[in-house]
Parts: structure tokens; C-alpha cells; sequence
């Protein structure tokens, strides 16, 4: 059965562009009108814009630490994408882009859109000397300090995880130590009778 | 009597290792917030400190929401707001 052509079905996606860290206002602003321009030629329709400004990448980008990044929602076909990331890739601030589609089978014009949303608004370019900012293992809390606890490392729930995720069954001595304790300990309350109950269980196969 | 310990370590050599309760999947949860690659603090959880993604059997999530985060981890890496592999 072929669909009527009385609403047109659309895409949404989200492409975030990762603009050169040291661009200009002007050269912001010359990338978001291409790709409104874009946009408007493919008849695709923009629903919002973000600038998140300047942070750090998460690793180097053409020898680049830190960039601009911007995010674009909008309505559209396939075509319009490939068509707007063949733009990105021409542009020489942009470094790196990436679409993703959010909803698919959306009926166009249902979405209605926020004036305010669809604003761009640039970033000012670094002063010089506040190039270097805190990286993205820093924001995160990857880095281990020196005064780490051992909390810390329970925080993700499994001390087997803690740094051989290539050998995940392998216990490390104390935990070993500990499990075996409590397995004699809970032997020991099952059988009051016996005597003093064997420090470890495993090597006592004698005792039947 | 049979030694419930005894009987264990013999079908697995490494003892008992589950100490504690399972938690459930925590996307499976009514209030739990969707799972966005485009916030990499909230990803962090499921990423190792070598930026390594958890497995399921450490971070509890059902198979449903592992997928999720899977693929959330690596859009997010593909923007660089989560690194493949951290060295230092």
C-alpha cells in the first residue's frame, strides 16, 4: 500500500559539529547560516540550535585539544544529510561532525518549533593564556588522586573489576582470603559439634 | 552432614564470589533518566577509568539498556566528549 501524500513523513536528527577552538564569532556564524542555508534548500526544517561553547575534547582532534561545539536538531531526509555533512567536511573551522537520528516516521509540521531555539549565538574567541582549562579526565573524575580510599574503587560494585577486565574470573589473594574465611565460618555455625573448624576448607580432605 | 562450603568449592575452584544483593538495571527503574550520549558525566558509570565499557555483570543493567549504553558510549566517543583510552 503506498502512502498518501497529504503529510509528508520525515526524519529527526541531531548532528553536533566540532568547530576549531581559536574560530571566530564571525567564522561561528558563518558556519550556522550554511547550514540553515542548507537546511532551507533541502527543505529540511531546523528545530533547534545549541552553542555549547568552548570545551575540551575528550582526546586530541588535528592537534587540537579543546573545540567549539555546536548542536543542530532539524527535520529532514537522508538527503539533507549527507548533503549538510558533504558542507561540514568543506568548511575548514569545522573538525569534526556527527549525525544521529533521534525519531524516525515523524509527520512534518507537527513539531512546532521555539523562536528562541532556533537563535545562534557565537562564543568569544580565547583570550591568550586561557587556552589550557581542566581536560576531560579532570571533569569526569577518571584521574585517581594520590589520597584515593578504598571506597573509591567500591564505588563500581565488584572489586574483580577493579583493574584485569581481561581476566575477570581471577580474584585477587585477599578477596580470595576473605571468601574462604567466611566459608569456614559458616561451616563451623552449621556443625557446632565438631571441633575447631578448619581454617581452610579446601584443604581438608581427610575428614570424611 | 555435607559441608555446604566444601560442596561449592568443588564445583567452582574460585569459591563463592557474589558477596552482597544484585542491584537491578537502573534504566529499568520509572524515574530513570534516558540514557544520553551527549552527556558524558552521566555515562561515566559505565565506563572504566582506561575508558573501557563495564560489563553487564558489573554494571547491572539488563541486556535491553546494556545495548543502550553501548551505543551511547560510542557516539559519545566519536565527538570526543568520551575518550576511547585514557593512559595516564
Amino acid at each position: 500500500m503506498s502512502q498518501t501524500a497529504t503529510t509528508p513523513r520525515v526524519r529527526e536528527y541531531e548532528t553536533i559539529y566540532i568547530l576549531r577552538p581559536d574560530v571566530t564569532r564571525d567564522g561561528q556564524e558563518r558556519v550556522a547560516t550554511r547550514m540553515s542555508e542548507v537546511l532551507g534548500r533541502e527543505k529540511g526544517q531546523l528545530t533547534s540550535i545549541e552553542n555549547w561553547g568552548r570545551r575540551p575534547l575528550a582526546y586530541p582532534v588535528k592537534k587540537k585539544k579543546r573545540g567549539v561545539y555546536v548542536c543542530l536538531k532539524y527535520l529532514g531526509g537522508g538527503g539533507l544529510v549527507s548533503e549538510l555533512e558533504r558542507n561540514l567536511g568543506v568548511l575548514d573551522d569545522v573538525v569534526k561532525f556527527q549525525t544521529i537520528q533521534l525519531r524516525d516516521d515523524v509527520e512534518a509540521g507537527t513539531v512546532s518549533v521555539n523562536p528562541e531555539d532556533v537563535k545562534f549565538e557565537a562564543v568569544d574567541p580565547p583570550q591568550p593564556g586561557e587556552d589550557e582549562g581542566e581536560r576531560i579526565e579532570q571533569i569526569l573524575g577518571f584521574e585517581r588522586s594520590p589520597e584515593r580510599s578504598r571506597s573509591d574503587d567500591d564505588a563500581y560494585g565488584d572489586d574483580a573489576y577493579a583493574d584485569d577486565d581481561d581476566a575477570p574470573h581471577s580474584m585477587n589473594p585477599q578477596a580470595a582470603a576473605a571468601a574462604a574465611a567466611a566459608a569456614a565460618a559458616t561451616a563451623a555455625a552449621k556443625e557446632p559439634v565438631a571441633p575447631a573448624a578448619p581454617a581452610a576448607p579446601v584443604a581438608t580432605e581427610t575428614e570424611k | 552432614m555435607k559441608d555446604l562450603a566444601k560442596d561449592r568449592m568443588e564445583k567452582d575452584p574460585l569459591g563463592p564470589r557474589r558477596m552482597g544483593r544484585r542491584r537491578g538495571c537502573t534504566f529499568c527503574a520509572d524515574d530513570a533518566p534516558p540514557i544520553d550520549y551527549k552527556d558524558p558525566q552521566s555515562l561515566r558509570y559505565f565506563v572504566s577509568e582506561r575508558g573501557k565499557i563495564v560489563p553487564r555483570r558489573i554494571s547491572g543493567c539488563c541486556a535491553k539498556h546494556q545495548r543502550a549504553v553501548q551505543l551511547a558510549v560510542k557516539h559519545s566517543r566519536n565527538i570526543a566528549l568520551l575518550p576511547f583510552t585514557s593512559n595516564d
